[in-house]
């Protein structure tokens, strides 16, 4: 398998006057030119693991334990420099809020000029402002907008200006995290549309974290389901939509309303996510499960494989197949 | 505009004739009537306040009333220059300490962090007369390594600049002392700045202390801060041109105030260290009743804050490319 | 509906105005060590004809210019005076003087941000212009201005802190009032039949306080600084009377024998007392401002 991440158990907590739990023993792989879709509610800590791969965890978090590893190297044990190195350059990160994500004060051209001898340090100042102008048309945006400030810029344009910042140095694999979600939908469209001909035309990885399934049956080869700080079921995309195997994946999936179904009544999931400074002993979501027994309070269940490149980490599938752990 | 006229009417209009403030009550009345008419105090109150603005836009701030009528603009302009000096170079001083160490504990938080919250509160608490002469003694009189008053030692003479034989002084006796080339007389009017700057600008710091802590650990939390760390780079350069840059624009918007403040601590600077500046002038001129030169020197001082806040405002439309004139 | 509603309203404020007190979290250290001190300088200068050892004024009570020593804790001053007696007797126009400011501004700068707020159009464009050039005014510039030609007195000093810190109650009332004003439950309770006096005291007031009690302490330290201020360039107290102030103006004459302790305790007493309600104000506004973590 031809796997471009590869995370091992990976635990990130955030110590404040309470220790918050935001990322428990997770385990998961990108693989090389898939688009990874990782969804799950606000406070799942699908952000946190974009953010831990990145090495961007700042105290008061700090990454417990596991293993990270990214086209054969050890990021937990890089040194600050060389992990500095790969950020931005082999791995980049686009962030939900394009209105907040760029320097005020700095000149868009600038951003990229910037960030490029960061990298490059002897690429001449001519040369960087010419690979900024390849990339902003790329993207659609005239060249004669380089020297323009952030605040003269839509948010479309200015999501356009951070992936494009993403794209610059070529890297091989995109966290994208709620790229869309502060856009409005004919935008959005505009920006997936985008981060597909990208991906096709670098070849690029994507993981892809949003808590919107639309955008994850569009735009997903393969989709992880996070649940407070836990994979619960990971899948190839038309297999988790066709055939959900872990009750909260099912749940979430009902709760998508069916525009052909007369449903009076919309669906939800009752109860609300568990708190991650106290979470429930054994599988995190037996609170709110229908199917709950009295192993799910107890232990905390393994990710069980359910086919092929899929599992789920669920006790009611033990008795359908045979108990190994594969990624 | 308002401030002139705020200035007119408590120093004009409330006492009624200053002229009797002046003079003891049983004064020859030939002699306040005649000092009346001289200072133009008998005209109607109307005209008074025209004559007043009229002047001012012509740079009149006033004759003295110390009995030779002398005009008080060029007094002012004697002894401002002194308190010129100390004010900048205090502020120099609050500023980069303020910034400074505000990042700092921002940066580091725990334990670093709180002991510099604290520090700011503390130093601006501390009365400036009473930090000066703390200083006097530790430095001056226990140690002595600096002088403890007036701005040169005895036996120089202020220099200037010299074309074709005429002296040009600017009365800020660093800027002179270098523009003449004497390097002693420099280094002396240094030493005796040290002391007053550091006392005024370490109470002044504690306000930037605290904007500058507050404001960058907002900062540092910001969406640019994440993003441009994501990018890959350097570390100080995310503290410095990201964090930092944003961080202080809106302690720029304060820095008018601030002078205000400066002028204020440099009244109690001046008469603390024997500096000669309008400080000194002003409660010079209260000590000898002469009202109108103390309207002038307030007036002044008014014209000087406003300029100062305008210079700012102008300043930050620079800094921010959002906001634009 | 209306006649209880004044009692629970007052206790409702007095909760907004004490729950800072309680409970843990941020800020809660530098508060109670600032309303410490407060208080044991306040008691210190309220009780100052009971506990003070000698008579201040007298001299030659002692050698001039003594360290401190068994019979004088303190030391002596260039007259002979008794500095202990001095210094707790020190304090005590400097705080009639900013309590005086303080009860001023409230009383001038909050009804006036309050209506002006309110009313808002041009009236409030006027008052809000008018306050700005004040604002930038130094208070001892001033002070010294309205001393020079009316004389010393609390009232006079009092007065001149309080024309300078106005603003700065008004400011923050008027933006509480303008953020409030437009809420939808504003609107929510116009439609039931609230009218305005009952509106600003049912819902803006209660935010207000907290505001205030922030400004009030602050301004209360500045006012203990500039009073003191004023004390030492001559243009406080007669001379005569005990003051901090004044005792440094005195001490400082001492200074080149290196006779610390003729300005050493004075000049402490002001930093504590500046001190204390500067930490109150720090203390308070962090724990009700969310935003300082």
């Amino acid at each position: 398998m031809d796997a471009l991440v590869d995370i091992e158990g990976l635990s990130v907590e955030y110590r404040t006057d309470v220790i918050a739990q935001a990322v428990q023993d997770v385990s998961l792989e990108i693989r090389k030119g898939e688009t990874l879709g990782l969804v799950g509610e606000s406070g799942s800590g699908k952000s946190t693991l974009g953010m831990a791969l990145m090495g961007l965890i700042q105290p008061p978090g700090y990454i417990t334990s596991g293993e990270v590893t990214f086209d054969g190297m050890d990021l937990r044990h890089l040194s600050k420099d060389a992990l500095r190195n790969i950020r931005g350059k082999r791995i980049a990160m686009i962030f939900q809020d394009p209105m907040t994500s760029l320097n005020p004060v700095k000149k868009i051209g600038n951003h990229f000029i910037e960030y490029i001898q960061a990298h490059e340090p002897n690429t001449s100042e001519g040369k960087a402002r010419s690979i900024a102008e390849t990339a902003l048309a790329d993207l659609g945006i005239p060249a004669s907008r380089i020297d323009d400030y952030p605040h003269q810029f839509s948010g479309g344009m200015r999501q356009r200006v951070m992936i494009g910042l993403a794209l610059a140095l070529s890297p091989s694999l995109i966290i994208a995290d709620e790229p869309t979600t502060a856009l409005d939908v004919i935008v959005e469209a505009q920006i997936l549309k985008l981060l597909r001909d990208l991906k096709a035309k670098y070849s690029l990885s994507l993981m892809l974290i949003t808590h919107n399934m639309g955008i994850v049956a569009e735009m997903a080869d393969r989709v992880a389901v996070m649940y407070a700080g836990r994979i619960a079921e990971v899948a190839p995309t038309t297999k988790i939509f066709e055939d959900p195997k872990h009750p909260y994946t099912k749940a979430l999936l009902d709760t998508i309303p069916n525009i052909q179904v007369e449903d009076k009544v919309l669906n939800t999931i009752p109860g609300s996510p568990p708190s991650l400074t106290d979470p429930p002993p054994g599988c995190p979501f037996h609170p709110r499960c229908p199917y709950a027994f009295e192993r799910c309070r107890a232990e905390v269940p393994e990710p069980i494989v359910t086919g092929t490149e899929s599992e789920a980490a669920c006790f009611l599938l033990e008795g359908v197949v045979a108990r190994h752990s594969l990624k | 505009m308002i401030l002139l006229s705020i200035v007119f009417i408590i120093m004009r209009v409330l006492p009624g004739n200053p002229v009797l403030l002046r003079f003891e009550k049983n004064a020859d009345p030939a002699l306040i009537a005649s000092y009346t008419h001289q200072l133009g105090l008998d005209r109607p109150l109307y005209l008074q306040y025209f004559d007043y603005l009229w002047g001012l836009l012509h740079g009149n701030f006033g004759v003295s009333m110390a009995g030779d009528f002398a005009p008080v603009g060029p007094q002012i302009l004697s002894r401002f220059p002194a308190t010129l000096e100390l004010t900048f170079y205090a502020f120099i001083v609050a500023v980069l300490v303020g910034v400074f160490l505000g990042a700092f504990g921002a940066r580091r938080g725990g334990a670093p962090d709180e002991s510099v919250k604290v520090f700011g509160i503390l130093i601006y608490a501390f009365p400036v007369f009473f930090l000066g002469m703390i200083l006097q003694l530790v430095f001056g009189i226990w140690v002595h390594l600096l002088p403890v008053t007036g701005r040169l030692s005895a036996g120089f003479q202020p220099t200037g600049l010299s074309i074709n034989g005429v002296q040009y002084q600017t009365g800020i006796y660093t800027l002179d002392s270098l523009l003449s080339g004497n390097v002693v007389e420099f280094i002396d009017a240094v030493r005796h700045l040290i002391l007053p700057c550091l006392a005024l600008g370490l109470v002044i710091s504690g306000v930037f202390v605290r904007m500058t802590r507050a404001n960058m650990m907002e900062t540092m939390r910001s969406d640019f801060v994440t993003a441009a760390r994501a990018r890959g780079l350097k570390e100080r350069t995310v503290v410095y041109a990201y964090a930092l840059r944003n961080a202080m624009l809106p302690i720029v918007t304060i820095m008018g105030l601030q002078f205000a403040i400066l002028l204020s601590g440099a009244i109690l600077t001046e008469t603390e260290f024997s500096i000669l500046g309008l400080g000194t002038y002003l409660i010079d001129r209260i000590n000898f009743r002469d009202y109108t030169a103390v309207q002038g020197t307030v007036v002044f001082l008014a014209l000087l804050i406003s300029s100062v806040s305008l210079i700012v405002d102008i300043l930050y439309a620079y800094l921010d490319p959002r906001v634009r004139l | 509906m209306k006649q209880n509603n004044s009692r629970q309203h007052t206790a409702s404020l007095m909760g907004n105005l004490l729950s800072p007190l309680i409970g843990k979290g941020r800020g809660r250290a530098l508060m109670f060590v600032g309303i410490g001190i407060a208080l044991v300088i306040t008691l210190m200068s309220v009780t100052a004809p009971f506990i003070s050892p000698h008579d201040p004024t007298v001299i030659g009570l002692g050698p001039v210019n003594s360290p401190p020593s068994a019979k004088f804790p303190l030391g002596t001053d260039q007259y002979g005076r008794d500095l202990l007696s001095r210094t707790i007797w020190g304090g005590r126009f400097i705080l009639l003087v900013a309590v005086a400011a303080v009860l001023i501004c409230m009383a001038v700068g909050l009804p006036i941000g309050l209506v002006s707020a309110y009313t808002g159009g041009n009236l409030d464009r006027t008052v809000a212009l008018v306050m700005d050039s004040i604002y930038a005014f130094p208070s001892l510039v001033l002070a010294i201005m309205i001393i020079s030609v009316f004389g010393v007195s609390i009232i006079n000093e009092a007065l001149a802190i309080a024309v300078v810190y106005i603003p700065t109650y008004f400011r923050v009332v008027r933006s509480q009032v303008l953020a409030i004003k437009e809420m939808p439950y504003v609107d929510a309770a116009k439609s039931v039949g609230a009218n305005g006096p009952s509106i600003l005291l049912k819902y803006i007031l209660p935010n207000v306080i907290s505001s205030t009690v922030v400004v009030a302490t602050v301004n209360f330290a500045d006012s203990i600084l500039t009073t003191a201020g004023l004390d030492f360039i001559g243009l406080g107290l007669p001379v005569t009377l005990p003051d901090w102030g004044i005792d440094l103006t005195y001490g400082r004459m001492s200074l080149p024998t290196g006779s610390w302790w003729t300005i050493f305790f004075s000049g402490l007493m002001i930093l504590l007392a500046a001190l204390g309600f500067s930490l109150i104000s720090e203390g308070y506004a962090e724990r009700t401002n969310p935003k300082l973590r």
